[in-house]
């Protein structure tokens, strides 16, 4: 009985299973965007290839997938059609009227109108208030006479709904279901109400229409996988990670798409919060460092953060999302000279092709991977585990002509691009985590992706953190977070009531029902009843703000438990934005709900049953700043570390998946797992 | 003068941005008024002593634009030389290096081993500074007087040590104490986190390199931004635009005309030919006018040049005396932001002409601001809702214009009805586009928004400040202008009144009120829009069925939805042949107010 994580990233797909000698195998094939489950059985069969796996033991399949985020990256969603409430067929449209571009004449609209434009957007008469109540009742004809205009004019596959308030009163939204249904049974139906109950109908409309659009592709595909997993060896069943970083059953990702878009970072993330936990360490941010970004998440008290208020593309998507900051600095990062012969570092990328110039796939600009390759943090002949052959003269061609521009000789302007995007890297990171109430001095630095642990020590030293921790195998964190992330279950809804007046039989008959729902749909995807753990939070915010924050809230609710809430919002106030104000009224605007049942943890055994003496391969000339020239500096395999080893820098070590750099200055320590953790040498930050 | 190394001179490009955003981060965070939080009216940045902008956060264009202002003067009254470690000065006087009285600036000098080596600036858009009105921009206010609190450059704080008169006496001449020393505070939060990081960098890398890169980089900006400048044809440049009234004298339209000179890389304004200065409160004074002319400079010059003040250095401009660009001490300024709105217009006709072809076609040209306010009839507890709203930006020499956004110095969001309904009396009866507001052109201007309240019970004061009601938005370049703002109140009785952009009203229990946001003009002759585009505008609302005909010429089949080419070629025909070919005008402001 073993599970297996599988990934499909942009370039990679990845798969991880842990097996009896209680060791992590893995494999990397190429991803088939044209033909997703294609790749998925691919990474399959290079595992059973690779470690003489039987695949009849394969039980469980944990997957991420970019099926959604690719539909609305490349504009590939269904057909879809909306229903509003007549008078605001534009809310989509017309978005929050705010730009992301301060100074540009020639910016694009905003709002994602893209999915449905106008033509198919259709009101309908029907008004529910801020109350719930019914003001004008639905036009069930006009529904049907839309819909028809829908689907037989302009060939709708998937039909958006999303009125005003019908968090507060679903009945208009269901009954339109209902409606459409009696006359397509088949056409896919995404109500605002379902998607995700919460007040502001620009986020929820751009929620639902999302969730339309994917819908018919992400059915199919989880529907084809799981069908061609059922049959797989002995039979194989399929868990979906959604964006907050759990796993959920096929049934009910196909109920709610929208929740698998990133689902690919999410399972990064937790990988990340994972391996933190096995080091003992809870409170870090997780840098992933790929081609053409460095997504940077936070991870504190040992969860990773989530938020509620995620982008797409900069869309809104109020859904419960991991909280990833993505910035364009990665490997593939483009090195430009600006009109006044200005260094310039990204945010443009290479990507996968032409790729850096070193790649041989015909790219001639510098990037920060032909500058790693000068400085020889990287064996050409061993990047990803062989299968890539760089060429180290083309990257001398393409850093050398930049040097040249500069007047420096090519390893300094390598070294240069590093300080740049270093800096880059370091900025965003401070940012991103003060932004967060967090100082980055109080945490570690988890770096992952193939590009992060190169990256890891500067990035120590100019921000003073406490330590970097390197996962045992950085570039498949993201199948590791499948495999053991926990099975979690969400619901929501926007309840909009002082805290002074709370109708707590009201409250508790909400939680209640939350309750008995994600019980119900825990146990029909097999987990056991004692296993099952309840967490309810609200999000809080003082009267007259437009902000929330989620707190948790111990259950059932009374005057005690939301007196502690309440406390603990002013708390979080006071930690995020700098203070807090006691005496303020504070609201209630949402109840949240989730249901976890834990995954256990598979055993790994710690490398230091290995007992391989930590001799360097060889040695090779790597450039470092503290020397300022190159230095013959030993080359490891990471895999024959033993447990406990002590390695001051200069020191590279390589695996398949990644090259991990430690500056002099710099101490690398295997830590009993076989992660490794890097700290300034003597303990100086 | 040391030279600084490339990467050097870039990774400190990038420190100094950094320590800005987070500044502005800061001052955000630590802010206590929802002004400041959320309509993020606040600005923080690090300058010389020079008062040259080195890096500012991102901030909207319109506050960050005018702080160097504030610097200047405050470093004009406390010498560099003079300032120690721990003070704090601020300022807030419009006729001495301000804004508006609630543009509140504090300034904090940045000590290095007893040499002031830059300092750090936030100013914040303050929620009250007393004044007449609650909120402290009374629309008919006559005189500064009125506005509030006047601040002439103080020290606020002396080594480490609060001057703990004028906090007393802020205090007492403002509304809400607690928030608006609360963000006070943010700002000098936001100051002490510059100092902290800005020391941290001359620590690491020593106050030579720092302070040797800062000059490099201010130069840099300089010369990339002349090198783009010089591309521009020498010559001046002359525009005229208007605002509908001052809010006082309702009938008078008010002139803003500038002559932009573009001499070699110079870049200079003459406001001469301005209107005077007026009774209401639309005077704008120094600071905020020179923001226009630094966001346009800005906006036509390469993006990748540093973000800073040496960008700056060869803006020249001439406003003459107590016109409504250089009013008269004590001429009121509160409502300058309607003004400075028209100002970037004038800047951006003027340099249409300068570059044909780059410039867009007129904006909306207005951040409307509506306020109502009432008393609760069941719980007698009064309240007040408020919201910005904007118009659709002007159509692009090569693409459409946006629907319901704004490209100049403001940057707002609206308010959801969602939020709008659960807190107030009141009722949004349709939020949609307003079809046909853009002006017609080859690329269609875009649309503003329809928004109908009704007020559910009580009575409610509706404040109404607006502008662009009575001249267009203007078409370039052969497009057509886009519609003018337009605001009318609809009696319970069935009675309306069209009323006019700047006002106060009595709403009661089933009146409403319906908001039609304006249209950005239109690029490019319309006989030359593609006529399977315009049958889908029609198709996609954002024009009505009969402008296929009447504005583009466009026979649109009813049934099937497609243009029929050969009629519309026939009636395209007609019409050029009507106007007398290509269109020999550039700048289009309707039938009323004529072609240019």
């Amino acid at each position: 009985m073993i599970k297996v994580g599988v990934d499909i990233g942009g370039t990679f797909t990845d798969i991880v299973c842990v097996r009896d000698d209680r060791t992590l195998h893995g494999a990397k094939v190429p991803s088939t965007p044209e033909e997703l489950i294609r790749g998925v059985l691919e990474a399959v069969d290079a595992l059973v290839e690779t470690t003489g796996l039987d695949r009849a033991e394969i039980s469980e399949l944990a997957h991420s997938s970019t099926i959604a985020t690719n539909a609305i990256l490349e504009g590939k969603g269904a057909r879809v059609g909306m229903l509003t409430n007549k008078g605001f067929e534009d809310v989509l449209e017309i978005g929050k009227q705010n730009r992301s571009r301060l100074y540009d004449l020639f910016l694009d609209p905003e709002t994602p109108s893209f999915i449905a434009p106008r033509r198919v957007r259709i009101g309908v008469d029907g008004r529910v208030d801020a109350e719930g109540r019914v003001v004008t009742p639905l036009d069930e004809a006009g529904v049907a006479t839309a819909a028809r205009h829908l689907v037989d004019r302009h060939g709708v596959e998937a039909l958006a709904v999303c009125y005003l308030f019908s968090f507060r009163n679903p009945e208009h939204e269901r009954r339109t279901r209902d409606i459409v249904r009696g006359l397509y049974p088949t056409l896919g139906v995404s109500l605002s109400s379902d998607v995700m109950p919460v007040a502001r109908e620009y986020p929820r409309a751009c929620l639902t229409a999302f969730d339309a659009y994917i819908r018919p592709a992400g059915e199919t595909y989880l529907r084809a996988l799981e069908k061609v997993l059922a049959g797989y060896g002995a039979g194989i069943r399929l868990q979906i990670m959604l964006s907050r970083g759990g796993l959920s059953s096929v049934d009910r990702a196909v109920r709610r798409p929208a929740m698998m878009i990133a689902s690919g970072p999410a399972a990064g993330v937790i990988g990340a919060q994972v391996v933190g936990d096995e080091v003992g360490i809870a409170d870090f941010v997780s840098v992933d460092v790929g081609g053409t970004s460095a997504d940077i998440a936070l991870v504190t008290d040992g969860r990773a953060r989530r938020t509620t208020e995620g982008r797409i593309k900069g869309y809104p998507l109020p859904l419960p999302m991991v909280d990833v900051v993505s910035i364009g600095a990665g490997g593939g990062s483009i090195v430009w000279l600006d009109s006044d012969g200005g260094l310039r570092v990204g945010p443009q990328s290479a990507g996968a092709r032409p790729g850096p110039a070193c790649y041989r796939h015909g790219g001639v600009d510098a990037t920060a991977t032909d500058a790693s390759v000068v400085l020889g943090y990287l064996n050409p002949d061993y990047f990803a585990g062989g299968r890539v052959r760089l060429d180290p003269e083309a990257a001398w061609r393409a850093v050398g002509a930049i040097g040249e521009r500069l007047g420096l000789a090519p390893a300094q302007a390598a070294h240069g691009i590093h300080r740049v995007l270093n800096a880059r890297m370091a900025d965003q990171i401070k940012l991103m985590t003060l932004l967060r109430g967090h100082d980055p001095r109080d945490l570690w630095l988890l770096v992952a992706g193939g590009a992060g642990p190169i990256h890891g020590g500067p990035l120590l030293r100019e921000l003073g953190m406490r330590g970097v921790i390197v996962p045992r195998t950085p570039g498949l964190i993201a199948a590791y977070g499948l495999l053991v992330a926990d099975v979690e279950h969400d619901h929501a809804q926007t309840v909009h009531i002082p805290t002074m007046a709370v109708d707590y039989e009201a409250i508790n008959g909400l939680v209640a029902g939350f309750d008995d729902a994600g019980r119900r749909e825990l146990g029909e995807e097999g987990v056991p009843a004692g296993e099952i753990e309840m967490r309810a939070t609200v999000d809080l915010r003082y009267v007259g703000q437009s902000y929330e924050l989620e707190v948790p809230i111990e259950c059932p609710v009374g005057p005690g438990a939301m007196e502690a809430a309440v406390s603990a919002f002013h708390e979080a106030h006071a930690r995020v934005y700098g203070h807090s104000m006691a005496e303020d009224p504070t609201e209630i605007l949402n109840v949240r709900v989730t249901h976890v049942a834990r995954t256990p943890r598979p055993a790994i055994g710690s490398d230091g049953e290995r007992r391989a003496p930590a001799k360097p391969r060889v040695h090779r000339d790597v450039y470092f700043a503290e020397a300022g020239d190159y230095v013959a500096t030993p080359v490891f395999d990471r895999h024959a570390l033993p447990a406990g080893l002590e390695l001051p820098g200069p020191a590279v070590l390589e695996q398949r998946d990644t090259t991990t750099v430690v500056v002099p200055g710099q101490v690398c320590r295997v830590h009993p797992t076989g992660h490794l953790l890097i700290s300034q040498a003597g303990g100086a930050r | 003068m040391i030279a600084v190394d490339p990467v050097t001179l870039e990774v400190m490009r990038n420190k100094f941005e950094a320590i800005a955003e987070e500044m502005q981060t800061a001052l955000i965070r630590s802010s206590y008024s929802v002004v400041v939080k959320e309509g993020k009216d606040a600005s923080a940045a690090i300058f010389t002593r020079g008062a040259e902008m080195i890096a500012g956060g991102i901030a909207v264009p319109g506050q960050l634009g005018q702080l160097y202002h504030s610097v200047k003067r405050i470093l004009e009254v406390f010498p560099a030389e003079r300032m120690r470690d721990g003070d704090a000065y601020l300022m807030n006087d419009p006729y001495d290096g301000g804004t508006h009285l609630p543009d509140v600036t504090v300034v904090t000098p940045i000590v290095y081993r007893n040499e002031v080596l830059t300092v750090v600036a936030a100013q914040s858009h303050w929620q009250d500074i007393g004044g007449k009105t609650a909120g402290s921009i009374p629309t008919d206010a006559t005189e500064l007087f009125q506005e509030g609190l006047i601040l002439p450059p103080l020290q606020l704080y002396d080594q480490g040590r609060a001057n703990e008169t004028l906090l007393a006496l802020i205090r007492k001449n403002v509304r809400i104490p607690k928030v608006v020393i609360g963000d006070l505070m943010g700002q000098c939060a936001a100051g002490a986190v510059g100092r902290r990081r800005f020391l941290g960098v001359v620590e690491e890398y020593g106050r030579d390199t720092v302070m040797a890169s800062i000059e490099q980089l201010l130069d840099r900006a300089e010369r990339m931004t002349r090198r783009s400048l010089e591309e521009i044809p020498d010559g001046t440049y002359v525009f005229e635009d208007y605002l509908d009234n001052d809010g006082i004298d309702l009938d008078r339209r008010v002139k803003i005309r500038a002559a932009v000179t573009i001499e070699g890389s110079d870049f200079h304004v003459d406001f001469a030919g301005t209107d005077p200065q007026v009774r209401g409160p639309f005077n704008c004074v120094w600071g905020p006018t020179i923001t226009e002319l630094r966001m346009w400079v800005r906006l036509i010059t390469d993006p990748s040049i540093p973000q800073n003040d040496g960008a700056f250095r060869m803006i020249g401009m001439t406003t003459p005396e107590g016109s409504l660009v250089n009013p008269r001490h004590p001429a009121p300024v509160n409502a300058r932001g309607t003004t400075m709105i028209r100002i970037s217009d004038v800047i951006q006709g003027a340099l249409a002409r300068a570059l044909p072809g780059r410039i867009p076609a007129a904006p909306s040209g207005n951040l409307q601001h509506i306020s109502f306010g009432g008393v609760d009839p069941l719980t007698g507890r009064p309240w007040v809702c408020s919201e910005f709203s904007v118009g659709g930006t002007g159509a692009r020499p090569t693409k459409d214009g946006v629907d319901v956004m704004d490209m100049g110095i403001t940057n707002i969001d609206n308010v959801p009805v969602e939020m709008t309904e659960r807190g107030y009396p009141l009722r949004v009866l349709r939020f949609h586009l307003w079809s046909g507001s853009g002006g017609a052109g080859r690329f269609r201007g875009g649309c503003g928004f329809v928004k109908t309240y009704e007020l559910l019970s009580g009575q409610a004061v509706v404040s109404h400040r607006g502008d662009r009601h009575m001249v267009p938005p203007w078409g370039l370049a052969g497009g057509r202008p886009g519609r003018p703002w337009q605001s009318v109140i609809e009696y319970r009785e069935g009675r309306t009144e069209v009323i006019p952009s700047k006002g106060v009203f009595t709403l009661r229990a089933g009146d409403r009120l319906h908001l039609y946001t304006g249209g950005g003009g239109g690029y490019g002759d319309p006989l030359d829009r593609s006529p399977a585009r315009v049958a889908e505008d029609v198709l996609d609302g954002k024009i009505l069925a009969e402008q296929a005909e009447t504005d583009y010429a466009v026979v649109v089949d009813p049934r099937t939805h497609a243009p029929d080419p050969a009629r519309t070629q026939r009636l395209r025909a007609e019409r050029r042949q009507a106007q007398g070919g290509a269109p020999s005008w550039t700048f289009d402001r309707g039938p009323e107010f004529g072609r240019e």
